[in-house]
């Protein structure tokens, strides 16, 4: 039975309005209303809506889709972003649900171990002490912020919306807590944003985040003082140059803006000092970008789902059939990641062998 | 010639400890030289030709008191050497752009050393040490000045050279603080390095 939801999540992950869709497959905007809306369209159209949305028939006569409860959605960049960006993103979080709850079928997967840290909301740095303790981190840097939070059973897809007013954005779906991560970002506001979602995740777990104005703020200080443990940072108080910033920002694998943003916070350097260096990083290029930046990390459960799958003749073309959904869709949600990432993962343990 | 032979001091523990002597630490001297280096690194080509080494000088005589002055330590200016000086420890600190520091060759000093530097540079310890240390060409006050060496390459040491025409002719003391060579320096801290090292277990359900 055709599936107006499906027709939904389909169409606003192409972005396209319900006015455009029906001038493209040739009907009213009415008739399409009514499709999305409970009334099944013939065989015939439910082919010509198939064929203009890219998607599979297959995927339209399925189950309806793993709607998310907007509500609960924390979103970056929320000022910027355009609904049919926000709706776009959101659908992409439906495909990924029904990707990791297949995933999930099959696979023995970290559990969630995140602790509700709701209570520190008004103390985000207090909160990130408290989630290192429980994590036992102690004050180091994290040489892996992503494969840090999926091995604390937080799962973690990307996005490849080619928008940057679209930064990430999570939600706890049941007991498991979920984190969609934009691409088109540099890799160190991509860490930045993954540390960020993370303080939605304990902060505003039972508090929502929609209604308390100051929750991304709150987030912003939670992944700052996360990444960057004042302790730590301490030890490289005397930066107050550009070029110490950018030289020593590699070690939290952070921005240069971030670091100098957290130096300020902590009292390090001068309010005078900050801005001077905000406009000469800005003149370097650091305010549009991140020059000589460092790798873009990716999921380690993804690419070790793919790689044992791949061990039995699986590929990820057989998850896109399975699903029903595009194969460039599974791509844009796993990193783009390939087999042989997982496979080059897998600690090789060295073989014992008797020596006589 | 002189009949003494310098001193080097390039064992981690021995630094700390011979640091300890002049009240100071490792990290200090380090970051005299680091924020010399990063301040050179911000010279661009619109500014003059010598930009790096001017701001090199003088944001390490910057770093050089905001480091140490404090209760032991004050600004000094003697024979117009821009420096801090301790006088229960008898020991004064410069600061000098060298071509390299911590090397076998000792270091070359990028500007030529003023009289007021020569007379600074101790004759009364090289007569001690039986050294002939040319004409005073200054006043001398008797502490002894040693100069924190900061190379192109961003290595450090403290020094104690002696000084004549306008060079270094011989050195009394070197203090190797930080070297991008030395097996100490280059040696990952594993109690403070980034922690990566999450177990994730991935496996099929039976």
């Amino acid at each position: 039975m055709f599936n107006s939801d499906r027709l939904k999540t389909a169409r606003e992950r192409r972005m396209l309005t319900a006015k455009g869709l029906a001038e493209r497959v040739g009907v009213s905007a009415v008739t399409l209303s009514k499709y999305e809306n409970g009334h099944a369209p013939d065989e015939a159209t439910a082919k010509r809506l198939a064929m203009a949305l890219s998607y599979p028939l297959d995927f339209f006569f399925r189950e309806a889709p793993e709607r998310i409860d907007t509500d609960a959605v924390s979103f970056r960049s929320l000022a910027r972003m355009k609904a049919k960006e926000r709706r776009a993103a959101e659908a992409a979080g439906s495909l990924g649900i029904e990707l990791y709850e297949w995933i999930d079928a099959r696979f023995n997967l970290p559990s969630a171990d995140l602790i509700d840290l709701s209570k520190e909301r008004r103390r985000p740095f207090v909160a990130a002490r408290l989630l290192r303790q429980h994590w036992g981190l102690g004050d180091r840097p994290i040489g892996n912020v992503l494969k840090l939070i999926e091995s604390k059973g937080i799962r973690v897809l990307s996005l490849s919306e080619a928008t940057k007013n679209v930064d990430a954005y999570s939600f706890w779906r049941g007991e498991h807590p979920y984190v969609f991560l934009n691409q088109e970002k540099t890799a160190e506001r991509s860490i930045f944003d993954t540390a960020h979602e993370l303080g939605h995740l304990v902060l505003h777990h039972h508090a929502d985040s929609k209604t308390d104005k100051e929750a991304e703020t709150q987030a912003d200080r939670f992944a700052s003082a996360f990444l960057m443990p004042e302790s730590d940072v301490m030890d490289y108080a005397h930066l107050f140059t550009a070029g110490q910033i950018i030289a020593a920002k590699k070690r939290w694998k952070v921005s240069a803006m971030a670091l100098a943003y957290r130096l300020n916070s902590l009292g390090y350097i001068s309010e005078w000092n900050y801005r001077s260096l905000l406009i000469e990083l800005g003149k370097r290029g650091y305010r549009s970008g991140e020059p000589d930046g460092i790798e873009r990390e990716v999921s380690t459960v993804l690419a070790k789902v793919l790689a044992a799958l791949w061990s039995k003749g699986m590929t990820k073309e057989n998850i896109a059939r399975d699903l029903g959904i595009p194969l460039e869709e599974i791509e844009a949600l796993i990193f783009r990641l390939s087999p042989d990432q997982g496979a080059s993962l897998e600690v090789r343990k060295p073989s014992l062998r008797v020596v006589k | 010639m002189p009949t003494f032979n310098t001193v080097i001091v390039s064992t981690l523990v021995d630094v700390e400890n011979r640091l300890e002597d002049f009240g100071c630490t490792r990290q200090q001297i380090k970051a005299i030289g680091h924020t010399a280096r990063a301040y050179a690194d911000d010279a661009s080509p619109s500014m003059p030709q010598n930009a790096a080494g001017m701001l090199s000088y003088i944001h390490g005589v910057g770093e050089l008191r905001q480091q140490l002055v404090g209760s032991d330590y004050l600004p000094d200016r003697a024979c117009g050497v821009e420096s801090v000086v301790r006088r229960d420890r008898s020991v004064r600190i410069a600061f000098q752009n060298v071509d390299k520091s911590c090397a076998d060759m000792p270091p070359l000093p990028r500007s030529e050393k003023g009289s007021g530097a020569a007379a600074l540079s101790s004759p009364t310890l090289f007569e001690h040490a039986g050294v002939e240390a040319g004409p005073l060409t200054g006043v001398h006050d008797g502490i002894r000045t040693y100069y924190v060496m900061v190379g192109l390459d961003g290595s450090v040491e403290l020094s104690c050279p002696v000084i004549e025409k306008g060079k270094y002719v011989d050195w009394i003391e070197r203090i190797y603080i930080y070297s991008l060579d030395s097996d100490w320096e280059a040696a990952p801290d594993t109690d403070t390095g980034p922690i990566d090292d999450f177990e994730i277990q991935v496996s099929f359900k039976d």
